[in-house]
């Protein structure tokens, strides 16, 4: 009988079905059955979800669904094993992804998160000018982004002298100016819906601003973690924006979007679902990092 | 009332605030040095298409080149008008095209110092394997254009302004029809050569290519087969090289794109691009003029 909260990672049950699937996975190529990209990429998908909530939240590993998503992680594995091994420019491109959308995450937190704090404070005048340009930010897409940065960036442009086009820097700038408007938003409104809320009490018990300040950032802080996983959700999906400003030059600015975004142009499909199923990985990995990050910051 | 558990967390976050900060600052340097900001770019930088990277010839050709002269090639593979505009705004070195028609603009506008004839190869017309307009019996390209029209079979167009678009839009002009007259058969993909080649693999359709591209990816196309092909001047693909003026953009590397330029059209880059195959075919005859 399985006890809750008994340590996942030792259950033999779900173990067993992994092994079995990496045969499997293993097996079927070399007896020649070729399974449908289609297939392969809900499998690995799929696997990645488990593996996902497993590490974060830990999971009871006896039910049938369990085993069968662990199944299909290692039904998988050997292929994703075999692609990392083939594909010459892997560790550059996964390199670079990360790069970009970690720098530009936190480049767009530095400037929002204080931004953020300041607004739901009120310590800012102007409010509403601020939440209307806020909004209207919001609603600037990408793509959008990325051109008028190419623009701003080219030598031909304003900041043509930086030479920033075409460079890993250029396409931090376009994310950055795609998710400082996200980070800030979600920080403003649960800044100040925190503020609301713990005000009243707050001058009751006598605090004043600095304290109160920092009690509203103490209960707001699994928010502001949310604002930053939603930016980071962002940055890390990204493609029109630097495919415009980085042109995805071979061994320069080449990302694990913008290089499916050339496998579909030269149907090579097989390529571009191991790249997503990578995406995936990272995503995954950090998504998982901050949310143990934000369970420390809940009272 | 207010209590140092408060000022204890407002100290931690102070740590985290301190680590973000010093995190940033390594990163954008790092990245500033990635991009060479102050150095200038260490390497050539070429506008080309989407069709001279799908034929494969680039990963071929640019490190022979490197081997020779220890000078690094690298490329934003755009569409054509994009590829001529980046020279115009001097965000790369030299471009590598298709038009004649938009490069003869391009020159005349003193946008480039020299342009190079390197290499052409042909345009087909590739379309569904039963052939429903009967093109393998034209006797032209433009011949084959008209049995589309005559039979309103299914037709992609890139639309895009490159060199393809341009040349399909002169061989409907030779056979004497109006593009803009025609039905729902004739569709616009607005897009590059590979993606105008899925969509008319899925949809059965007629389309123009060159052949370089269809090699490349023939083998995904199961439903189009290549129709017509013939060695006529009019379906001859042009390959140019063009450096970017200097005098327009004093930063570019005209030098090193003079030196690309002169190698590509002498014995040992001709010889390379005759060399060069994809699935068999040799995709692209040298006719090499030096310019430069």
């Amino acid at each position: 009988m399985p006890k809750d909260g008994q340590e996942p990672m030792g259950d033999p049950t779900a173990l067993l079905f992994l092994a079995l699937g990496v045969v499997v996975g293993g097996i079927l190529p070399v007896i020649g059955l070729v399974i449908d990209l289609v297939v392969i990429g809900i499998l690995a998908s799929a696997g990645i979800v488990f593996l996902l909530v497993w590490v974060v939240r830990g999971m009871r590993t006896r039910g049938l669904l369990v085993c069968a998503l662990a199944f299909s992680i290692g039904f998988v594995l050997p292929l994703a094993v075999w692609f990392v091994l083939t594909t010459r420019d892997i560790l550059q491109i996964t390199f670079l992804s990360l790069y970009v959308t970690g720098t530009s995450t936190l480049v767009s937190t530095a400037i929002a998160v204080p931004l953020g704090i300041a607004l739901g404070l009120h310590e800012v005048g102007g409010q509403r000018l601020v939440r209307n340009i806020l909004f209207t930010l919001y609603g600037l897409p990408p793509v959008l982004a990325g051109l008028l940065v190419f623009l701003l960036l080219s030598r031909g442009g304003p900041l043509g002298f930086l030479g920033l086009l075409f460079t890993p820097l250029g396409m931090v700038i376009a994310q950055v100016v795609v998710v400082t408007p996200i980070i800030l938003g979600i920080t403003t409104s649960v800044v100040s819906t925190v503020e609301r809320r713990v005000k009243e009490t707050a001058h009751v018990l006598g605090a004043d601003r600095r304290q109160l300040a920092a009690t509203v950032m103490h209960e707001a802080a699994a928010g502001v973690l949310t604002a930053v996983m939603v930016g980071f959700g962002r940055a890390i999906s990204e493609v029109g924006a630097v495919f415009i400003v980085g042109g995805h030059i071979q061994g320069q600015t080449q990302v694990l979007t913008t290089t499916i975004i050339t496998d579909v142009q030269q149907a090579a499909y097989a390529h571009a679902v191991g790249l997503g199923a990578i995406l995936l990985v990272l995503g995954g990995i950090v998504y998982a990092l901050l949310f143990r990050l934000q369970e420390r910051t809940l009272p | 009332m207010a209590r140092p558990v408060r000022a204890m967390h407002f100290a931690a976050s102070r740590r985290y605030v301190a680590v973000l900060l010093a995190a940033v600052v390594v990163l954008v340097v790092v990245g500033a040095y990635l991009s060479g900001v102050g150095r200038g770019r260490g390497y050539l930088l070429m506008a080309t298409t989407t069709s001279t990277r799908d034929t494969g010839l680039l990963p071929y050709l640019l490190p022979k080149f490197t081997g020779d002269t220890g000078i690094e090639v690298r490329y934003v593979a755009v569409g054509t008008g994009q590829a001529l505009d980046a020279g115009r705004r001097g965000d790369v070195d030299f471009v590598m095209v298709h038009a004649p028609g938009l490069e003869d603009q391009f020159m005349a506008d003193g946008q480039g110092r020299c342009r190079n004839l390197i290499m052409y190869n042909r345009f087909v017309i590739v379309g569904p394997a039963g052939d429903p307009a009967g093109i393998t019996r034209s006797i032209s390209g433009a011949d084959g254009f008209l049995r589309i029209y005559q039979n309103a079979s299914l037709f992609e167009s890139r639309a895009d302004n490159s060199g393809t678009h341009n040349k399909e839009l002169g061989l409907w002009a030779a056979a004497g029809l109006d593009p803009a007259s025609f039905g729902p058969w004739y569709e616009k993909t607005n897009q590059g050569m590979g993606n105008t080649l899925t969509i008319a693999n899925e949809k059965a359709a007629y389309t123009l290519s060159d052949d370089g591209t269809w090699y490349a990816r023939e083998s995904t196309l199961p439903y189009l087969r290549l129709l017509f092909s013939r060695d006529e001047d009019v379906l001859r693909n042009q390959y140019s090289v063009i450096p970017v003026e200097p005098n327009l953009h004093p930063g570019v590397l005209f030098n090193e794109a003079v030196a690309f330029a002169q190698w590509l059209v002498s014995p040992r880059g001709q010889g390379l691009i005759g060399d060069f195959t994809v699935g068999g075919h040799m995709i692209f005859t040298p006719n090499g003029v030096q310019a430069c």
